[in-house]
């Protein structure tokens, strides 16, 4: 590496100090009578800055003294690259004994675009070399996974997959599965990972974490999912209780952005649209997971499971589902009540949580042969909601990466409503909060008249099922007691 | 006596459900989950009891006739201080759960629906290849979902 550092550069590092000091320390350590800055010049240009920050005089004499270590804002990476290797002791020939650098400024910081760390310098005149960048986690992943994964993780979050490690992956379960929208078997991936050394209990874990829809089989972001928490924990990393955002496959990560930017709402409007996206994030996880139990023997039920995840509509069977609903009776009615435009009453405010997603499951396989209704709904919703998320940014700083993400993934998807929109993010951020929160208000009560309609529906369905759900309990507590009565007595 | 009665009272605010217990078919037990409180032993010994009630009624029904009614066996033994509800899955699987008699607020109903929502924490952890049927359960997420399933009234 060169070691002539172009006084521009030297001039970029020392960018917070006066110019006439800068002028003077260039001066005394030689750089202006030889014209460049060698080692020797750098390094005692260098002392001379502690020496100016500590305040001494900018004189030759000044390096003898037992000096601080100069403090320097960098401002690149490539800037501290740059200086790291002209720092390299081969034989000083000046006895500079505050001359090394030791590069604190790779190690893993927290997001943040501006790398702002101090470069700070040791004062050890032994000889050191620069550690650019940490290789030394290259020793701990295995023979399977050689790539330079070690790097990646020095973006921004160890949880996010970069472009190599991601197409890494890909190439990974094409070996295993040629169709890329298809999925790996549960058998195929459990062989797979266990390759990895790592203990059944994390391997456990691990697929517990990255199958979030639950069905025993990894589709490509899943096993992306997968494979990245794998490496991450051979690489040391303590595995996570939850899967991390950034992880999720995109249809989830857009309902928890969603929902959890809906969180920064001010609480009047809090309750209607988590309700909302409550819902939304339950039909996307319910979608998958249309489980009946109302099997009658260990071979139907394994027989059910190969079919796709919507039953088909099963014979009318006269009690061989109590508790659960009969879903074809319903069915039938719904349409029926829909087609009248019977409205019942409006449901109490909060329904409890487990009708909320029992309806959903139920409104979910309902509504599947009708294909459109569930995208299309839960694409309005998302799509009133990527609205709001809009005008969130100019007030929410915190929300940073939230920010970032999301216009991300609106750009592509919403262009016409980023039209209608277009006037908000104009919305400079030192309005008044009054104003702020009144236009936000504004939008989210047209985020709330879209939800309140999609809740009609579903009030309506649920009450209605509520109401079979009391006729079915009251006949089959009545057939119980008669079972009962003919029963012999036990006595316990 | 008297200062247990109201603990016990206050344990049944928050936890309703006080003992949930997974079976295997061979009536080992696949995961145990109480409050945690004096007595634990007490309960476990319970839940033991209430297996043979619970085996009593399975082979009680006999016929082919079993279905998602089947699966919940109900009230299987009522105590003064507490009640014994259970159910059982298509492979034999049984859980049973303890819930304090002075929690009038857990209808029938209510804990149907906590059994079918163990029964589908129960089902996502079969569907884990790294699970063998018959292993004690370890899983995180499932004793997450079993612990605000029993702190929560549903």
């Amino acid at each position: 590496m060169d070691e002539l550092v172009p006084a521009k550069y030297f001039s970029v590092v020392t960018s917070e100090e006066r110019n006439y000091t800068e002028f003077q320390i260039t001066e005394v350590c030689g750089a202006k009578r030889v014209g460049y800055f060698g080692p020797a010049q750098f390094y005692i240009a260098l002392k001379l800055i502690a020496a100016a920050q500590s305040g001494f005089p900018v004189r030759i004499e000044s390096i003898k003294n037992e000096l601080p270590l100069p403090r320097f804002m960098a401002l690149k990476n490539d800037s501290e690259v740059r200086y790291g290797t002209p720092a390299e002791l081969h034989g000083a020939k000046f006895q500079v004994p505050h001359a090394t650098l030791e590069k604190n400024s790779y190690k893993r910081t927290d997001e943040g675009d501006k790398q702002s760390s101090a470069v700070s310098w040791r004062g050890l005149g032994e000889e050191q070399k620069v550690e650019i960048v940490d290789e030394t986690d290259r020793e701990s992943l295995s023979a399977e996974r050689e790539q330079p994964e070690s790097s990646a993780h020095y973006s921004d979050d160890p949880w996010r997959i970069t472009e190599e490690q991601r197409d890494y992956y890909i190439n990974q379960f094409r070996s295993l599965q040629p169709d890329l929208n298809s999925f790996i078997s549960g058998s195929v991936a459990k062989n797979f990972f266990t390759k990895s050394k790592l203990p059944i209990p994390e391997l456990s874990h691990i697929w517990e974490l990255s199958d979030v829809d639950c069905d025993g089989a990894l589709t490509l972001p899943e096993f992306c999912a997968a494979f990245h928490l794998v490496v991450a924990r051979k690489n040391g990393y303590q595995l996570p209780e939850k899967l991390p955002e950034t992880l999720l496959p995109e249809y989830l990560q857009a309902a928890l952005k969603v929902s959890t930017a809906l969180k920064t709402i001010p609480k009047e409007f809090q309750h209607l649209t988590m309700k909302t996206a409550a819902q939304e994030s339950n039909a996307l996880k319910a979608r998958p997971r249309s489980r009946s139990y109302s099997s009658t023997s260990i071979e139907d039920a394994m027989k059910k499971g190969e079919e796709p995840p919507t039953p088909p509509p099963r014979p009318q069977k006269s009690h061989s589902r109590a508790s659960s609903l009969d879903l074809n009776k319903i069915f039938q009615q719904n349409t029926q009540a829909v087609r009248s435009g019977w409205l019942p009453p409006p449901p109490p405010a909060l329904p409890p949580r487990p009708s909320v997603s029992q309806t959903e499951q139920v409104s979910e396989v309902e509504l599947h042969p009708q294909m459109n209704r569930p995208p299309s709904q839960a694409e309005e919703n998302s799509s009133a909601k990527k609205e709001v998320v809009l005008t969130q940014p100019p007030s929410k700083p915190a929300r940073r990466k939230l920010r970032t993400e999301t216009q991300g993934l609106e750009t592509p998807e919403l262009s016409p409503t980023i039209n209608v929109t277009s006037s908000l993010p104009a919305v400079k951020p030192h309005l008044p909060v009054q104003k702020q929160s009144s236009k936000q208000k504004r939008a989210i009560q047209t985020a709330i008249r879209k939800n309140k309609e999609a809740n009609a529906v579903l009030a309506r369905l649920n009450s209605e099922l509520q109401q079979q759900l009391k006729e079915v309990h009251k006949e089959r507590i009545a057939l119980e007691t008669q079972l009962e009565q003919l029963r012999p007595v036990t006595v316990l | 006596m008297a200062t247990a009665a109201p603990r016990a009272h206050r344990q049944s605010l928050e936890w309703p459900v006080l003992v949930s217990v997974l079976c295997s078919p061979q009536n080992y037990p696949l995961y145990i989950r109480s409050v945690p409180t004096e007595n634990e032993l007490k309960f476990h010994y319970t839940v033991h009891t209430s297996l043979d009630v619970v085996d009593e009624k399975i082979s009680a029904m006999g016929k082919a006739l079993v279905d998602q009614r089947e699966l919940y066996l109900g009230l299987l033994y009522p105590t003064e201080d507490y009640k014994v509800y259970g159910y059982v899955t298509n492979s034999k699987v049984k859980f049973v759960m303890v819930v304090d008699s002075s929690n009038t607020a857990l209808r029938d109903n209510e804990i149907r629906s906590m059994f079918r929502k163990l029964h589908n924490s129960y089902t996502d952890i079969m569907c884990n290849p790294f699970y063998n049927p018959g292993d004690r359960i370890h899983s995180r997420a499932f004793d997450n979902t079993v612990n605000s399933m029993m702190m929560q009234v549903c």
